[in-house]
């Protein structure tokens, strides 16, 4: 905790001196760091709506349609990341590269000719990102949808509420929490990842995790200091964003 | 009768294959006798004997083992404190401490290694083993903390009072009223410890020395050369922490089991 707060100081001016100087954030405005800003922002965002898109129907089921398997649905869910995070990056290396499984798979279906290029750009950062991240969005909305009363849901079918309708005015809206403690506990982290880029993006495809990593290696602190920093207050930003669009009461009951 | 989701039910088999299939191709991969992994050409157990015949790997089991025995018991022992700290405080305390507890988890880790890396330098303390330890626990004893307080939250608080009451010492009633009732979380979160140390790549990376953990050994491997020995490493792993959740999974049901007949023994 100390070591927390007293390095958010150290950032600004490292272990250099304590100048207070904006040098090193204006060494930052190039195109690299710009470009890894954007990608980042872009990933992290799309990632975020992956998981909810992938995590939400498969929440429903665990929630509601699992009966007494649910225990065991669960469990499932979280078998796979018993396997390290590093080898699972790998494994998807192999499946989404030009000769690997998912290509073939889609090649046999007759739905592409040639193989795609899923990896070494953003495209296998976003795929990692998305599998390694689900179930951080997942379990939140398990929670939000099972706390759900099922007399809820036959009220109103009995009111005459179309499945469509059902979904929209009355589970979304209760499984509202969930999804916002699954959107920023997914975005705010993806935003930072560093080891998914270095292994699923290739040599030059750079997340700001990345910039900041390189310039710690090459001894250049204030710079990375900066992008590190940058990067939180991003992430507060993001937080702020999120409580102006849902307010402060649903983001308290989110993190309930 | 209700009508059966079928659509649900295929997507939701769907997205379990999407989650099973990375595991199936790097066990396949660990017997397969293919170096460049995208065929079958049959069985062998060679990546599991260059894997394992190094002493390189089995000195970094060894660090990421203890690394992580050790990352459990001290987040254990600060995140319970600091999650009775915070049942207790006063209002600015109780601020404080979500504050910083939260902020250990919601901020990149990478940006919280590396201020740990500064923090370290300039304070002089060596990086290496301690060093891994250390930022490991800044992590972890925070994922404890908010367990072990969502716990007290939901236990009746009229039991130490009643221990004090009777004459208890404030030591006392939390040595065996508070502790016993909180230890299922407790357990939880150093076991949540222990995988999340075991696991790590990014904090030990950057505060490592000249210590090698499991998981580095494999980001060295990725990063320099692919070859299968990787899902070798991954699977022995993987069935490692298979065996110790299975294990613990059956601890904690015959403790629980065993808590409701003592319990009954005593009310009848």
């Amino acid at each position: 905790m100390a070591a927390y707060s007293f390095a958010t100081q150290d950032y600004i001016t490292g272990a250099f001196t304590f100048d207070w100087t904006l040098e090193p954030w204006r060494r930052l405005r190039n195109d690299i760091f710009a470009d890894a800003l954007v990608r980042s922002l872009v990933i992290a965002t799309s990632a975020m709506v992956a998981c909810a898109i992938v995590g939400y129907p498969l929440a429903y089921f665990v929630a509601r349609h699992a009966g007494r398997f649910r225990n065991v649905a669960l469990l499932l869910i979280i078998v796979p990341f018993w396997l390290s995070f590093i080898v699972r990056a790998f494994a998807w290396l192999d499946l989404l590269s030009e000769a690997g499984y998912v290509n073939r798979l889609l090649m046999w279906m007759g739905l592409i000719n040639e193989p795609l290029e899923l990896v070494n750009n953003t495209t296998g950062i976003l795929i990692g990102i998305t599998y390694g991240y689900l179930p951080l969005m997942v379990f939140p909305l398990y929670v939000s949808l099972q706390r759900i009363d099922e007399r809820v849901f036959e009220a109103s079918r009995d009111l005459g509420a179309s499945a469509f309708a059902t979904f929209r005015r009355v589970t979304f809206p209760l499984a509202l929490p969930g999804l916002i403690a699954g959107c920023i506990i997914v975005w705010i982290p993806a935003l930072g990842e560093y080891v998914i880029p270095q292994i699923l993006g290739g040599a030059k495809t750079y997340m700001v995790g990345n910039i900041i990593a390189v310039n710690f290696e090459r001894f250049a602190w204030p710079e990375g200091a900066a992008a590190a920093l940058a990067l939180v207050l991003i992430a507060f930003a993001f937080i702020i964003v999120v409580r102006l669009l849902v307010g402060r009461e649903r983001l308290g009951q989110a993190f309930d | 009768m209700r009508r059966r989701p079928w659509l649900l039910y295929a997507y939701a088999l769907a997205v379990y294959v999407f989650l099973f299939a990375p595991v199936v191709v790097v066990v396949l991969n660990s017997v397969n006798d293919n170096p460049f992994r995208t065929d079958w050409q049959g069985f062998t157990t060679r990546w599991y004997e260059e894997a394992w015949g190094s002493d390189q790997a089995i000195e970094a089991a060894k660090n990421s083992l203890l690394i992580a025995g050790l990352v459990a018991l001290a987040s254990a022992v600060l995140g319970t404190a600091a999650a009775l700290a915070l049942a207790r405080g006063r209002r600015w305390t109780r601020g404080f401490l979500t504050g910083t507890t939260y902020a250990r988890i919601v901020i990149p880790e990478l940006v919280l290694a590396l201020a740990l890396l500064i923090f370290f330098v300039r304070a002089g303390i060596p990086r290496g083993f301690i060093g891994i330890l250390v930022g490991h626990t800044v992590f972890t004893s925070a994922y404890v903390t908010v367990i072990v307080t969502a716990r007290l939250a939901s236990r009746d608080p009229a039991t130490e009072e009643a221990a004090r009451d009777l004459g208890a010492t404030a030591f006392r009633a939390l040595w065996r009223v508070t502790l016993p009732e909180i230890m299922p979380a407790v357990v939880a979160g150093a076991l949540l410890a222990f995988t999340f140390s075991l696991d790590d790549v990014v904090t030990s990376y950057f505060l490592q020395g000249s210590t090698n953990t499991l998981p580095l050994l494999i980001f060295g491997l990725i990063r320099f050369q692919v070859s299968p020995v990787v899902n070798a490493l991954g699977t022995t792993l993987m069935a490692a922490t298979a065996i110790s959740m299975v294990l613990f999974l059956i601890l904690t049901w015959r403790w629980t089991l065993g808590g409701q007949r003592r319990a009954r023994t005593l009310g009848g």
